[in-house]
């Protein structure tokens, strides 16, 4: 059962990074390889406002989101001032920076070693301490996130997200500013990365640098392009094939001493062949050309 | 009749290559005026001066007898001067209705902050804009296709579509560059009636056209350009 609610915990975290990781990639098609960076920061923001203020968990969780959304200032204006590639590249070297910052900066985040000790949550008193407990918290918290960006596909702002992916000259055409839409989609995608990096934190209750390397941000890419850019139920298929494939390899019978070097070269060949027989993923909308 | 666009001592050159040499005109408000002229005259280099992609070496652009101080695209567009590319820009994988929605002028929407405080107004400018998408869907023959996505319109339907979206942002001098190439006849006397009946409201529209029969049959003022100099002008009506 335990084992169970695991992947759902994971299940969840990766669904609200992947729904976030869509808003900029499907959406507005900013291709960021700094998702793990925000996701990192709202994971220590997290950690340390639990760890050092005893602050209750509702209120960690909107510190977070507003530390994150004041974090992606510097993407923001890489954004405005680059396109496509070298989007790529400025995002590239901020998450670079980031890790090096929770990697080097000792004396606030514990370097390597990490923070240990992030206390589960507990909301007007009640404590979730039990894997089902947080299991459902996560869940109403994903539910919510996935709520949040329904009304936003359904909003007119959406509308002004996939001009700017499409084609940026024609939203300057008529009048209207390119890089207002890219800052608040970053803004959102940032802040609902803070949210799986609080769930994250708290399920752990340790976190350190290296689960927020810049491969993270590389399997939060591979999330929305599998399961598929610019729809919500591509995030959300492609979350669940990401947590749940490597579960399934686990049945196939090899020594362990390969098992999971197989189980990531097969999801690389699955991912591969994705590329080149569904490239626009599972339920996508859009693909980078 | 009012002057809608005043244009004088326009120059531009690129690389010391002179490709408008004190280009100097006046549009009047509900007339078509159709420019002439061989490739490399500088028309196209015209359109992207006025609509703000270029900057002018010299010379100076009035609308409405206002100078227009440093135009940028953003700022041409809110005075209410719409372009149509050559080779249309729409969002490709949009509907149509989306298109046209996206393009609209002063939707509440637009704005982040009118969703925490003006949530009734989004909704409410949301219908109206809706309403005059398919209003303006219907005078440019695309009522059939609304939930078509752009990208999957025929070349001339996406042009109609690019017009259709000028027409929502509320320009009332329309740039077209090229409107009848890479159509089919048909299409052509399609678009042309769209033109007429633009001009009926009251539009003003400066054409780029190569169809010199065809443009020279619905526009009131033409101007021929070579070497980046406004060689003749002729006013049809007049």
């Amino acid at each position: 059962m335990n084992y169970l609610l695991h992947i759902l915990v994971m299940a969840e975290i990766y669904i609200i990074l992947g729904l976030a990781m869509n808003l900029l990639a499907g959406y507005s098609g900013l291709l960021s390889v700094s998702q793990s960076a925000f996701y990192g920061i709202g994971a220590y923001a997290a950690a340390l406002l639990l760890v050092n203020t005893g602050y209750s968990f509702p209120i960690v969780l909107v510190a977070t989101v507003v530390i994150n959304i004041i974090a992606c200032i510097p993407v923001i204006a890489f954004s405005i001032r680059f396109r496509d590639l070298f989007f790529v590249l400025a995002t590239l070297a901020w998450q670079v920076i980031i890790f090096t910052v929770l990697y080097n900066w000792v004396s606030v985040t514990n370097g390597p070693y990490g923070i240990s000790g992030i206390p589960k949550p507990v909301i007007f008193g009640f404590p979730f301490e039990s894997l089902l407990q947080f299991a459902l918290l996560a869940g109403v918290i994903c539910a919510l996130v996935l709520l949040f960006f329904y009304g936003l596909h359904k909003s007119p702002l959406s509308r002004y997200f996939q001009g700017v992916r499409d084609d940026q000259l024609t939203i300057l055409s008529f009048g209207k500013n390119p890089g207002y839409y890219k800052a608040i989609a970053i803004s959102i995608s940032s802040g609902v990365s803070a949210i799986a990096g609080t769930l994250f934190a708290c399920y752990y209750s340790y976190i350190d640098p290296t689960s927020f390397t810049i491969n993270e941000s590389i399997l939060i890419i591979s999330i929305v392009l599998i399961g598929g850019l610019g729809t919500l139920r591509g995030s959300v298929a492609g979350a669940l094939f990401y947590v749940l494939l490597p579960e399934v390899l686990r049945f196939v019978n090899v020594p362990d001493a390969f098992a999971s070097n197989l189980r990531m070269m097969i999801y690389a060949l699955i991912l591969i062949l994705m590329v080149m027989f569904r490239p626009y993923g599972f339920f996508g909308t859009y693909r980078f050309e | 009749m009012e002057t809608i666009l005043d244009v004088k001592n326009i120059n531009k050159s690129f690389n010391g290559l002179k490709v408008l040499q004190n280009a100097s005109f006046a549009v009047q408000t509900g007339t078509v005026a159709a420019f002439f002229g061989e490739n490399g005259s500088g028309k196209t280099t015209l359109f992207h001066i006025i609509s703000g992609f270029l900057k002018a070496d010299g010379g100076d652009l009035y609308y409405k007898n206002t100078p227009i101080s440093h135009p940028t695209p953003t700022s041409v567009a809110r005075l209410g001067i719409g372009r149509v590319w050559q080779n249309p820009r729409i969002c490709k994988n949009l509907s149509v209705l989306d298109n046209l929605l996206l393009a609209s002028r002063n939707h509440p929407g637009e704005r982040l902050l009118n969703y925490f405080v003006r949530p009734g107004q989004i909704i409410a400018a949301e219908k109206i804009k809706k309403s005059r998408a398919k209003e303006i869907a219907g005078e440019t023959a695309l009522d059939g296709m609304l939930g078509q996505a752009a990208g999957e319109l025929s070349f001339g339907q996406q042009k109609l579509l690019s017009i259709g979206m000028l027409l929502m942002n509320e320009a009332s001098l329309l740039l077209l560059d090229e409107p009848f190439s890479g159509v089919n006849a048909k299409m052509i006397d399609h678009i042309s009636e769209v033109m007429a009946s633009l001009k009926k409201q009251g539009k003003t529209i400066m054409m780029i056209e190569h169809n010199r029969a065809k443009a020279s049959s619905i526009s009131d003022t033409q101007f021929f350009l070579s070497k980046g100099e406004i060689m003749q002008k002729n006013d049809v009506y007049s």
